[in-house]
């Protein structure tokens, strides 16, 4: 006949709502009717129930803690609360019958009292079924920060210059263990008797015994563990916790099938530049500037691309513009005034092919981010080139097939990022004599031709 | 008359099914909802809409630019295909070893369980039918074949290790280009060009030009797949029209044309006003770019109007249908914003058992067609600035075997039998690390044993260039999402700058 005990057990999760129900209806109705004082005898019925379903309640509770073996520590909170929402609520409905036992204190406390000991025990009874960070995890990150829920983990950064001389060990799986493992497998905490938070406690294993076997390496625990569906209660990092990378799993394997040496470089290890790529720095905007702007207002945009321009954010969530007169080939310098609306924003200006002319850098100028600059087949000449100097960013010019003069070229020296200037078909001479050394590279004339004599001398 | 009462009785028809119950209850529920909501959100405007002539709206133009997901190194793609799969051993992949096994049986140990197009019993091997050369300041292997290529070669980062599972041309391109071997997926210039839409509103977004022959696989090499048919890639001749039936009728004036255009446009827009169904609208959208295409495809196909110097840089025979000419072509387009220029250059088969496929003779005249073009293709996009935006993809569809092709037993002409589980590729432009070279192939050139790359590496690295994550690049069809590399690919870090 156990099975009896069982299945009451298992009604727990089915009868907690209705003290919930009944308890925050009556108390609903007794903040509805504190000043008429009209409804005291249906008060009293939703108190009575509410007494009684919380009893039912705490009984079905403890006898399902009792059968199914959950953890003193998790459920005594629960379980004491629970009680003294019972005991609350039982005074409750005392003191609406008049009784006058418990005169000293008044009905008012009793009302908030029971208020938060019910939501409190509601909450801690859905963390136990769902899992602890079940309300919050929804929630962005950036706002779980702010609430100080979780403090941001430091990820771990490694130079392609320089991370082949790192050790796989101290300069990897460390501090990917340090993020994702050691909160529970420290000497503080120590889950399943295991510590990972230095070699000696991951070689040492757990209460089951080693979790790394240096001479069968794929049917290490560890491993075995780390790739178990997350749902499988010994999946580790467990479900709610921060799973590890697809990347941080590729190299704790690689780690580990190398022997789990502790001293070995990547470089050593020769280890492909793959497997490692995810931890290199982002780089976002490439040879633009990184920056940190609000977007473009979208009617700013269309009044732009009402001129024909192609406007376009440089990838989907960035703010910095890109614009091309591509379609546009009317595009003038009276036009190019409208450009000023996008000044913070355009990185990458294509006019070319249009009919702007020298006079267009006194607009230019005012793009203060400007990186890539394309004047091909215009009529500029150069005259009034030096306005761009402010321009810090500027990286690239394209003035190949315009009317580019050499005299204006020695005003690009002073250009403070500048690395390529294109002049393919354009008049100006760029032998090295006129030119000073450091400048000889950032003009790139071209004018490259095929020599004939490679096929005759087959 | 027959032909007018036909067409009224079409228009009568086509009126009726606009009136049918069947077709309110069916089609019209949605717009209804649609009017309702209009109404609640106070946003309809009674005024006639106007068709604005660029719209990045993807439901009136198919073919707006869009941004890439992530920052693109490349704006642009040229890929150039030999068709029929050049002999790796003859061009980058150099063999000192096969030298020494020339002419000798092949050990059995290469042939167990291996499948091969047409070698039968045990071949002989076959040396490298080619000197080569360390060349450029990285020192890359080059062959004698391609005397030009030399200039370009630092430019250049080598995949010395595809493997593909096909063995067979029409199939081996089909997986090259689709991601697929069988029929019916998009290809890789439809993605990109779906996925990035095209810059130039008077040119597709997505051109392929061949010379010498149409692929095995067909024009699906080209197609869309289940993509919208829009982004199909537009095949423009060398010779005669550049795209067929562009050009006016005979009696037609182009402002007849137009007059024609805005009268059709015109009853298309009462048809919009009636239904509002966007459909339409794209409609409109794609007449008009056709029009416009009419003037600004045969300018941007015309070659004649470029220097001489630019001209005898590339080879180009004016008037024919060449590889050369091609190049020059995919320059002018990729000046132009066209996103995705695809180049075939037939012939490349070498088997050995006919003159025009052997490694002495038709194999050295295709390396001759080409050479030059290519090299004058990386100096021309490099002086006018443009080889840092464009990536350049070289290769075919799978390698030939070190092994001499001994077709019904006999040994021909010096030739190689299709290979697919080594040969080499190569990619230059923007993102590229110059010089390198990725992945080794054993003694032989038989099988790679170091940084061995799929077919799908090579998709998912052009996508990661042009600014796409290959795994979240993704259209429904049938009920699932489907990719271009299927559930494979990895970017092949390695040449990536």
């Amino acid at each position: 006949m156990d099975f009896i005990f069982d299945l009451i057990g298992r009604f727990h999760p089915l009868i907690v709502h209705l003290p919930i129900g009944f308890l925050l209806l009556g108390l609903m109705m007794l903040v509805f009717d504190r000043k008429e004082n009209k409804h005291q005898k249906m008060i009293r019925f939703a108190f009575f129930w509410g007494t009684f379903s919380t009893l039912a309640a705490v009984l079905t509770g403890t006898v399902q803690y009792a059968r199914e073996g959950y953890p003193w520590e998790d459920i005594q909170g629960h379980l004491f609360l629970g009680v003294l929402t019972f005991v609350l609520s039982f005074l409750m409905y005392l003191k609406l019958k008049k009784f006058n036992t418990f005169n000293k204190i008044p009905q008012k406390f009793v009302g908030y009292a029971l208020v938060i000991t019910l939501f409190h025990t509601g909450h801690l009874g859905g963390n136990l079924t769902h899992g602890k960070n079940h309300l919050i995890e929804p929630l962005p990150p950036k706002l779980k920060e702010v609430l100080g829920m979780e403090v941001p983990s430091k990820t771990l950064v490694l130079q392609s210059e320089t991370y082949q001389k790192l050790s796989l060990y101290s300069g990897v799986i460390q501090p990917i263990l340090d993020q994702k493992c050691v909160s529970c497998h420290n000497p503080k905490k120590t889950k399943g008797e295991l510590l990972l938070h230095n070699l000696k406690g991951i070689m040492s294993g757990g209460e089951e015994g080693p979790i790394i076997s240096t001479i069968n390496p794929e049917e290490s625990e560890m491993l075995k563990r780390i790739h178990l569906p997350r749902d499988e209660k010994k999946h580790m990092p467990p479900k709610a916790k921060i799973q590890l990378t697809k990347a941080e799993i590729k190299l704790i394997e690689k780690w580990i099938n190398a022997g789990a040496p502790e001293n070995k470089t990547i470089g050593d290890l020769r280890l492909s530049s793959s497997l490692f790529v995810s931890f290199f720095p982002k780089d976002k905007t490439g040879i633009y500037p990184n920056l940190e702007l609000e977007p473009l207002e979208k009617t700013v945009i269309d009044s732009l691309m009402a001129m024909g321009l192609q406007v376009a954010p440089l990838y989907k969530t960035s703010p910095l513009l890109k614009i091309s007169a591509i379609n546009a080939p009317d595009f003038d310098d009276q036009k190019a005034v409208a450009l000023l609306k996008a000044m913070d924003h355009v990185v990458d200006l294509d006019l070319g092919q249009t009919q702007v002319t020298d006079s267009v850098f006194g607009i230019v100028q005012q793009l203060k981010h400007l990186t890539v600059l394309k004047l091909n087949r215009t009529d500029v000449s150069g005259n009034g080139i030096q306005k761009l100097i402010p321009l810090q960013h500027l990286k690239k010019i394209n003035l190949v097939n315009s009317n580019f003069k050499s005299a204006h070229l020695e005003e690009m020296y002073s250009f403070p990022s500048l690395e390529k200037v294109y002049l393919f078909g354009t008049s100006t001479n760029l032998s090295t004599d006129l030119i000073p050394e450091p400048f000889q590279s950032i003009f790139e004339k071209g004018d490259y031709k095929i020599n004939d004599d490679v096929e005759k001398n087959l | 008359m027959d032909k007018i009462k036909k067409l009224l009785a079409e228009q009568r028809a086509v009126e009726a099914q606009f009136n049918s119950r069947r077709h309110f209850l069916k089609d019209c529920t949605l717009g209804l909802g649609g009017l309702a909501l209009g109404s609640f959100l106070n946003s309809c405007s009674s005024g006639s809409p106007k068709v604005p002539a660029y719209t990045t709206d993807r439901s009136l133009n198919p073919m707006a630019a869009m941004p890439a997901p992530y920052l693109p190194k490349v704006k642009s793609v040229i890929y150039l295909h030999m068709v029929g799969a050049p002999s790796q051993l003859e061009l980058f992949d150099y063999k000192p070893e096969l030298a020494k096994l020339h002419n000798q049986p092949c050990p059995p140990s290469l042939l167990d369980s291996k499948k091969f197009a047409f070698i039968q019993g045990v071949p002989n091997m076959l040396g490298p039918q080619a000197t080569f050369n360390r060349e450029g300041e990285t020192g890359n292997w080059v062959s004698n074949h391609l005397p030009h290529f030399k200039k370009v070669i630092d430019e250049v980062a080598f995949l010395k290790a595809v493997h593909t599972d096909q063995f067979n041309h029409g199939p081996a391109q089909m997986l090259m280009h689709t991601g697929s071997p069988r029929n019916g997926r998009p290809s890789i210039g439809s993605w990109v060009t779906y996925g990035l839409g095209s810059e130039n509103n008077n040119l597709p977004g997505f051109v392929v030009l061949t010379s010498g022959g149409t692929p095995d696989a067909g024009k699906s090499v080209w197609g869309s797949g289940f993509l919208p048919s829009v982004y199909q890639g537009v095949q423009c001749r060398s010779k005669g029209d550049p795209v067929l039936y562009l050009k006016d009728p005979k009696g037609v004036s182009r402002n007849l044309k137009k007059k024609v255009l805005s009268s059709i446009n015109n009853i298309n827009l009462k048809e919009y006003q009636k239904f509002g169904d966007p459909e339409v609208l794209t409609r409109i959208n794609q007449y008009e770019m056709a029009y416009r295409m009419q003037v600004s495809v045969p300018k941007v196909m015309d070659i004649d109007k470029e220097p001489d110097s630019i001209k005898e840089m590339y080879g180009v025979e004016p008037g024919k249908e060449a590889f050369a000419n091609n190049c020059l072509l995919a320059r002018k387009m990729v000046e132009q914003g066209v996103r995705f220029v695809q180049l075939y250059d037939w012939g490349w088969d070498s088997h050995g058992a006919s003159p025009s496929g052997a490694l002495d003779t038709g194999f050295v005249k295709k390396c001759k067609e080409t050479d030059r073009p290519i090299a004058a293709l990386i100096l021309d996009l490099k002086q006018r600035g443009l080889l840092d935006e464009t990536l350049i993809v070289w290769g075919g569809e799978f390698g030939r075997t070190p092994m001499w092709e001994n077709r019904l037993g006999i040994q021909n002409s010096p030739g190689r039998d299709h290979q697919g589980d080594a040969f080499t590729m190569w990619m230059a432009g923007g993102g590229i690390k110059k010089g390198a070279v990725h992945g080794k192939t054993d003694e032989i050139g038989y099988t790679g044993i170091e940084g061995r790359v799929s077919v799908h590496d090579i998709q998912a690295t052009i996508l990661h260039l042009l600014g796409f994550n290959h795994e979240q690049f993704t259209y429904d069809f049938q009920g699932r999402p489907f990719r271009l590399t299927d559930v494979e690919g990895h970017v092949i870090n390695e040449i990536l700058a």
